[in-house]
């Protein structure tokens, strides 16, 4: 078709409503329907599937007979607050496949347009994958609407920003970014904006497709962008200085940037008093090193360091590995493996068949695999635990690099004992390290050091404790609180 | 984004960089090299000493870099001394550098052969930490400063691990302080200077840390504070624990010593404690082979200092594999000993000297 050829509608209904059809050649879910108003004949066109039709008859069929003797235009009749009026082809194309309803009158080279979309979306729930135990208990959903509403309602502020974009060159898919101004820095706001723009893709499939898009080091096995589905995890992120990123029909929110301790914050720490909240910090990061090193270590020891085991252990081990064929390295990935096949298994399978896969996974395979004589006792606690372990961190995504994570430092303890795993540890840190997302390093506030950011990451301290805002996403406004319990100061005083 | 000089450091940074760079491979051993004689240990003394000349030193260095605020040593020579000279004088600190890396990854090696892997070949411990080394050397600055920054935490472990040795130990080795004589505490300098090695580190960086000219100073002052009263507490801790006449023996004191005592559940703290000084030596490696590189760009015109840092590594590799036995390990590590007290003492004074002569400021680049 010749680009230069002027797509504007024109005066006669009946070209309109063809040229429109057109467009759509072999679309049967899009329909017209005439009807006259005032004696002139005029037609609305629509994608039957995208609209709600009983919505559509309120909003203006209902009303036609009605004001047929009074003065004024189609466009006034139409009660709905999303009227307008359109002239060119391609502009109409675009409404109507966001849900609009066209209609074009005999006469008038304008065409009115107004929205009459079918909202069909679920309830909202609590997350699966990010449950709490207390705190809200509502989740984002597959509607952008629905969900920057959740956002919109619990930061009441003017200076909430939501911008939306259209992303994937065939889908044209809806998206939006929400951060706040004054706090997040706009030149963080301006490269995500650029690196959307950059997107040059058919379709946006999810929201771990957009992160591909757009994060600095795909090579790296540690997540730059944390996925959540809670709007109080969003929130609070939101007002730390970072970008929410939501995609239509998806409940995941992107937040960019994200730093190694932000996956390991959960809604439920800030819930618990401060204590307990530290507490249970500590143990989520003591479970990412027994998740990493835990079969290394057994493996190195058991192959290279067997000298390492004090006496009176020396005696179970040897007995419980004696008998085993296989080099630990091969026993401790059978059964690692086996934990990942169960895994993969019971994800895919309805919940009563996962559970059976559970118990024929875990009981059967795990006790007939050591009568066997295939696996030591040993290995089973190890991967056992292993396994608890890296389930703890309160973000999938984390929690699938540290199960990917175990492998090379299980390699390495085969071929170099304990220093292989420093080599691999060395590694880990040095890319943790390097990995700076949108200009912020992922690895603060412990490199580069910033003493008010620990308050947030290896401990919780109080609320009232942490007024600084993280300073790796480079805020505009530093503190985000006043001083705060200005009245016990005074009480004590006395 | 969010542009600010991406080679720019923090002083604490700058801190942290210089420890991490002081903080290798001779540490282990230092205590058995400034061994003064089989009557009494006075070793100790000598570390404290060796503190203070590096303090003056860092005051000196700190004079001279000063007058070329925007400078590294590299272009502070061929400002000083012209293009040929200069780049002659900054060839030959790249050597140097090359060196001592070479050295840091011989001793890693020799150290791991005798411990921990007695039939693995040398080339594969040497070219393992050579690879995982040149994953950050390619890096900028600011990001290799933060490696630097979190292996700080592992400083901690060493002397909690040490803490069980207070079990058996006896004062009375140190009796009579100085007993071993003046002179030979002085001669002993020289043997346990190498492992001090690290702080020259500070003529190079200046140029890329943010801060007043006495912020930089007092940073380098705590370091060196920190560093030598790291290596003086575990020098103490080894003459505390080891009779003169043992201590003669024994090629890797704080090792030996770590041997000895066992926890509940972990038999070999030394195996713990080899695994965690390899992450020290990866840093001081890095620290080292980067400087190499960043000569290297800067002498020879380069782009980036990451197109050098494959070779450096390769070169440290080769040199760290040259020396073949035990006797050959100690020439050369004689001979880097030499080589370290000429770059940082003698070079830096004689170029102190003749820019106060000549008095040579810093002109516009």
């Amino acid at each position: 078709m010749d680009k230069n050829e002027k797509r504007e509608i024109t005066l006669s209904l009946n070209e309109n409503t063809s040229l429109i059809e057109n467009e759509f050649k072999d679309s049967q879910d899009i329909k017209t329907s005439y009807f006259t108003f005032k004696n002139k004949k005029a037609a609305a066109i629509f994608i039957e599937t995208l609209i709600n039709e009983e919505k559509l008859s309120k909003i203006i069929f209902e009303r036609l007979p009605g004001v047929e003797n009074t003065p004024g235009e189609i466009s006034e009749v139409i009660s709905s607050s999303t009227v307008t009026t359109e002239k060119n082809t391609d502009k109409i194309v675009d409404k109507l496949l966001n849900a609009y309803v066209v209609i074009f009158s005999e006469g008038s080279d304008q065409a009115i347009c107004f929205s009459v979309a079918e909202n069909l979306s679920r309830d909202m729930q609590e997350p699966g994958n990010e449950m709490v135990i207390r705190g809200a208990h509502n989740g984002f959903i597959e509607d952008l609407n629905t969900n920057i509403h959740l956002i919109r309602k619990r930061i009441a502020n003017k200076n909430l920003a939501v911008k939306y974009f259209k992303v994937g060159k065939k889908t044209n898919t809806n998206i939006a970014i929400v951060y706040m101004n004054e706090i997040a820095n706009p030149s963080l706001v301006q490269e995500i904006e650029k690196r959307i723009r950059a997107i040059e893709s058919d379709m946006i499939f999810n929201p771990g497709y957009m992160e591909e898009f757009l994060e600095d080091q795909p090579s790296s096995p540690f997540p730059e962008m944390l996925m959540t589905e809670r709007p109080d995890r969003a929130m609070a992120n939101i007002l730390d200085g970072r970008v929410a990123l939501l995609t239509a029909d998806s409940p995941t929110a992107l937040i960019l940037p994200s730093g190694f301790f932000t996956f390991y914050q959960s809604p439920d720490d800030y819930n618990s008093r401060f204590i307990a909240g530290s507490f249970y910090r500590m143990i989520r990061m003591f479970a990412f090193f027994i998740a990493i090193f835990f079969p290394a270590l057994y493996i190195a020891t058991i192959s290279y360091h067997l000298e390492v085991i004090p006496g009176e252990l020396i005696i179970p081990i040897k007995s419980s590995i004696e008998r085993i064929p296989y080099p630990p390295i091969i026993e401790a990935l059978i059964m690692e493996l086996t934990i990942e096949l169960i895994r993969e298994a019971g994800i895919r399978l309805p919940s009563p068949i996962g559970q059976t896969i559970g118990i024929v996974g875990g009981l059967v395979i795990g006790d007939a695999v050591v009568q066997a004589g295939l696996v030591s006792n040993i290995t089973i606690i190890v991967v056992a635990g292993t396994a608890v372990a890296s389930f703890v961190v309160p973000s999938p995504e984390m929690n699938t690099a540290v199960r990917m994570l175990r492998f090379p430092f299980m390699f390495a303890a085969a071929s170099f004992g304990y220093i292989g795993i420093s080599l691999c540890f060395i590694l880990m840190v040095m890319n943790l390290c390097k990995l700076e997302p949108f200009g912020s390093p992922y690895f603060a506030p412990l490199a580069p050091l910033q003493l008010s950011g620990l308050k947030d990451s290896l401990i919780r301290f109080p609320d009232w404790k942490m007024s600084k805002r993280p300073k790796e996403v480079h805020p505009e406004q530093t503190t985000s609180q006043g001083p705060n319990r200005e009245w016990d100061k005074n009480d004590s005083g006395e | 984004m969010i542009q600010e000089n991406k080679q720019s450091i923090s002083p604490r940074q700058f801190m942290i960089f210089i420890l991490q760079t002081q903080i290798g491979a001779g540490f282990i051993s230092l205590p058995f090299s400034v061994h003064t004689s089989e009557r009494s240990s006075d070793g100790w003394i000598t570390v404290l000493l060796i503190g203070i000349i590096i303090q003056i030193l860092i005051t000196l260095y700190s004079l001279l870099v000063k007058r070329f605020p925007s400078l590294t040593f590299f272009e502070i020579m061929t400002a000083v001394f012209g293009k040929f000279m200069g780049k002659a004088i900054s060839a030959a600190y790249i050597l140097f550098f090359l060196l001592i890396a070479g050295q840091i990854l011989l001793v890693y090696c020799s150290v791991l052969e005798v411990w921990v892997f007695p039939q693995t070949p040398n080339w594969v411990i040497v070219s393992s930490m050579s690879l995982v080394a040149l994953y950050l050397v390619k890096e900028k600055l600011q990001i290799i400063s933060r490696y630097h920054t979190v292996i700080c935490y592992v400083l901690i472990i060493l002397p909690v691990l040490s803490l069980p040795a207070y079990a058996n130990v006896e004062f009375r080795y140190l009796l009579p302080v100085g007993g071993s004589g003046v002179y030979t505490i002085l001669s002993k300098i020289p043997d346990g200077f190498l492992s001090f090695i690290g702080f020259e580190v500070m003529l190079f960086l200046y140029p890329f840390v943010k801060g007043t000219n006495k912020q930089k100073y007092l940073a380098a002052t705590y370091s060196n504070i920190f560093y030598t009263g790291y290596t003086t507490y575990f020098s103490l801790l080894t003459y505390i624990f080891f009779s003169p006449e043992e201590l003669m023996l024994v090629p890797q004191p704080v090792l030996y010593i770590l041997k000895a005592f066992t926890f509940p559940v972990f038999e070999r703290v030394d195996i713990l404690f080899l695994s965690t000084w390899t992450v020290l030596i990866s840093s001081s490696l890095v620290s080292y082979a980067y400087l190499t590189s960043l000569g290297i760009k800067q002498t020879f015109g380069l782009r980036h200092h990451k197109t050098a840092a494959p070779f450096v590594l390769a070169l440290c590799t080769l040199i760290a594999l040259y020396p073949r036995n035990d006797l050959t390990v100690e020439k050369f590590l004689g001979q880097v000993t030499n080589l370290s007290l000429a770059f940082t003492i003698a070079v830096p004074a004689l170029v102190f000297l003749f820019v106060l002569l000549f008095k040579k400021q810093k002109v516009s680049t």
